[in-house]
C-alpha cells in the first residue's frame, strides 16, 4: 500500500478526567472514503477537531502528506487542505449565498476574491443544486440547502482531505441519494473523505473502509460490512445483552 | 454596481471640500460646533468599523481617546507636533493589542464588560499616578493652535478614517472581518487568522480614536482623568454608531450628526438629566431602529425600487 494522504497516528485528548479521544489511528488514502462509526459520545467530533485543528490534541501526530498537522491552528490546516462541515450547520447566516462560498476560496488555495471568484463560486453552487439561490441569505434556505451551501463552501477550498461530520443525517430518502451520489462524484474526482456518519445506508455504499470507536477508543477497522459484522460493535452501540 | 460607488467617491470628496471651508464661513460658536461633530464622527466611524463588523461591542473607546490626550499633556513641550501625533497612535495601537490579546477568547458581553473594566481601570492608574509621582491630578495644556487648525486636523483624520472604510468594505481583510462578525469557527475553517485580523482592525481604530483624542486636547488647557476618561463618551459613541447603523463604514456618522445636535440642547437646557436622557435614547434606538437610520434607509430604497 503507498503511503497515506491522511495519516493519523495515536491522537488523544483529555477534558479534565474524560478521555474523548484515546490512542486514535486511522489513515485515508488518496481518493477514498473512510467512514468513521461509533456511538454518541464515542469522540468521533472530537476526533474531527483535532483533525482540523479546531482543538489541540494532548498527544499524536496528524499527517498530510507527510506534513505534521497536528497543533498547528484551524486556519491554517484549512489552508493546507483539509476542510470540515460542521454536525450543527455553521454558515454566514445573513450574507449570501455566493458570499459564503466565495468566503471558502479568499484565504485558501488562490484567494480568489471579488469579480473573479464568481465564476468558480457559482460553477460549485450549480454542481450542489443551489445557483438559482446565490442571491440568497444563507439563513433562508431550508436545512438541506444549508447543508448543501457548507459542502460548496468547503469545496471551493479545493480541499485534498474533506471531513464530513453526520453530513447525511436528516435527509429524506431521495435526497439521500442524491447527496451520496454527490459525494461519490467527488471521490471520483480524487478527493479523500473522513465521514462521520450514522447513515449505514451510505456508509456501506460509499466507505472505502471504516473505523469504529467507542468511548474514544479504536475498537474496530475494516470494510463496512466487517466492522458492522463485528461482535465488539454491536455490543457497543447495543449493550451486552443483545449481543 | 460600479457607477453608484463613483458618485459616492465623488460625493465624499465634494463633502470633504467644502467642510474644510466652513471655519472661515462661520464664527466660533459654530467652529466648536464643528469640532465636537468631527470628534464624534472620527470615534464612531472608528468604532464602527471593527465593532460593527466584527460584533464586539467596545466600551474601551475613551481609553484610547484618553491616551491620546494624555500624549499630548505629556509631551507637547517636549516633542513637535507631528511627532506627539505619532506617539499617541502609538500608545493607543499599544493598548489595543493589550486589549486585544486579553479579550480572544471573549466573546458577547464579556467583551463589553472588560472593554468597560479596562478604561475605568486606566482612568485609575493614570489618577493614582498623577498623585504619586506629580503631585497633581490635573495638567495644563499649553499649545498655540487655533479653533480652525484643530477642525481641520481632526477633518483630514477622518478622510483618512473614510478612506480606510472605503479600502476595507471592498478588501479582502473587510471580508473577513465580516466574516468573523458572522461567526468566528467558520471563518477559521475557512482559513482566515481570525485573532491576526480582529488585532490589526482593534489596532488600526484605536489608533485613530487616540489620534482623534491628541488632536483635541489642547482645546481644553486642563485636563484630568475624569475629563481625558469619561466614560460617557465611550457610551455616547456606541449610541451614535447604533442610531446612524453599523452595517457600512459610512453609516456611524448619519447617527452623530443628529446626537450632537441633541446632546448640544440637552447641554444647555437640561444639564442635570442628560444621562437619563441620553439613557432614554438609546433605548428607543435599540427598540425602535434595530439597524439604525442605514437600515431604514435600506428599507426605502427597496420599496422605490
Amino acid at each position: 500500500m503507498s503511503k497515506p494522504l491522511l495519516d493519523v497516528r495515536d491522537l488523544s485528548r483529555r477534558f479534565g478526567g474524560l478521555k474523548a479521544v484515546e490512542g486514535l489511528s486511522l489513515e485515508v488514502g488518496q481518493g477514498e472514503i473512510v467512514g468513521l462509526l461509533g456511538p454518541n459520545g464515542s469522540g468521533k467530533t472530537t476526533a474531527l477537531n483535532l483533525i482540523s485543528g479546531a482543538l489541540r490534541p494532548d498527544r499524536g501526530s496528524v499527517k498530510l502528506d507527510g506534513l505534521e498537522t497536528a497543533g498547528a491552528p484551524n486556519f491554517k490546516v484549512a489552508r493546507l487542505g483539509i476542510s470540515r462541515t460542521y454536525q450543527l450547520v455553521r454558515l454566514f447566516k445573513t450574507m449570501t449565498v455566493l458570499e459564503n462560498t466565495v468566503a471558502g476560496m479568499s484565504f485558501t488555495h488562490a484567494h480568489l476574491f471579488g469579480r473573479e471568484a464568481i465564476p468558480p463560486a457559482m460553477e460549485l453552487l450549480d454542481r450542489v443544486g443551489l445557483a438559482a439561490r446565490a442571491s440568497h441569505r444563507a439563513e433562508d434556505l431550508t436545512y438541506i440547502d444549508q447543508k448543501r451551501l457548507e459542502l460548496a463552501r468547503c469545496l471551493a477550498s479545493r480541499p485534498r482531505v474533506l471531513l464530513l461530520d453526520e453530513w447525511l443525517a436528516g435527509l429524506n430518502p431521495k435526497e439521500l441519494l442524491q447527496a451520496i451520489e454527490l459525494v461519490r462524484s467527488l471521490k471520483h474526482e480524487g478527493v479523500s473523505i473522513l465521514m462521520v456518519e450514522h447513515v449505514l445506508e451510505a456508509v456501506r455504499s460509499l466507505c472505502d473502509h471504516c473505523v469504529v470507536m467507542n468511548a474514544g477508543q479504536r475498537i474496530a477497522r475494516g470494510t463496512a460490512a466487517s466492522v458492522l459484522a463485528d461482535p465488539e460493535v454491536v455490543r457497543a452501540y447495543l449493550g451486552d445483552e443483545d449481543a | 454596481m460600479k457607477s453608484r460607488s463613483t458618485v459616492f467617491l465623488i460625493a465624499s470628496l465634494v463633502a470633504f471640500i467644502v467642510l474644510a471651508f466652513a471655519p472661515a464661513t462661520g464664527n466660533d460658536y459654530t467652529t466648536s460646533l464643528l469640532i465636537n461633530l468631527l470628534l464624534y464622527a472620527n470615534l464612531a466611524t472608528a468604532w464602527g468599523i471593527f465593532c460593527g463588523t466584527t460584533r464586539f461591542i467596545s466600551l474601551a473607546t475613551v481609553a484610547f481617546f484618553g491616551v491620546g490626550c494624555y500624549s499630548v499633556a505629556m509631551l507637547a513641550e517636549v516633542l513637535p507636533w507631528p511627532l506627539v501625533l505619532v506617539v499617541s497612535a502609538l500608545l493607543g495601537g499599544a493598548l489595543a493589542l493589550l486589549i486585544g490579546l486579553c479579550t480572544l477568547r471573549l466573546s458577547g458581553m464579556y467583551f463589553v464588560v472588560f472593554s468597560f473594566g479596562i478604561a475605568e481601570l486606566i482612568r485609575q492608574l493614570v489618577t493614582w499616578y498623577e498623585s504619586k509621582f506629580v503631585g497633581s491630578v490635573g495638567r495644563y495644556v499649553f499649545l498655540e493652535t487655533s479653533p480652525a487648525q484643530i477642525y481641520w486636523q481632526l477633518l483630514i483624520l477622518l478622510a483618512l478614517l473614510w478612506a480606510l472604510g472605503a479600502w476595507l468594505s471592498k478588501s479582502r481583510l473587510g471580508f473577513a472581518l465580516r466574516l468573523i462578525g458572522e461567526d468566528e469557527s467558520a471563518a477559521r475553517s475557512c482559513g482566515i487568522n481570525t485573532v491576526g485580523v480582529r488585532l490589526a482592525v482593534l489596532m488600526g481604530t484605536a489608533m485613530f480614536m487616540s489620534v482623534a483624542g491628541a488632536i483635541v486636547a489642547p482645546r481644553w488647557t486642563y485636563i484630568e482623568p475624569s475629563i481625558a476618561f469619561n466614560s460617557l463618551v465611550s457610551f455616547q459613541v456606541v449610541v451614535m454608531a447604533l442610531l446612524g447603523g453599523v452595517a457600512a463604514f459610512y453609516g456611524p456618522v448619519l447617527g452623530v450628526v443628529p446626537l450632537v445636535l441633541a446632546f448640544e440642547v440637552l447641554t444647555k437646557y437640561f444639564p442635570d438629566h442628560f444621562s437619563i436622557v441620553l439613557g432614554a435614547i438609546f433605548l428607543l434606538i435599540v427598540y425602535l431602529l434595530p439597524r439604525g437610520l442605514l437600515g431604514i434607509g435600506e428599507k426605502l430604497w427597496r420599496k422605490v425600487k
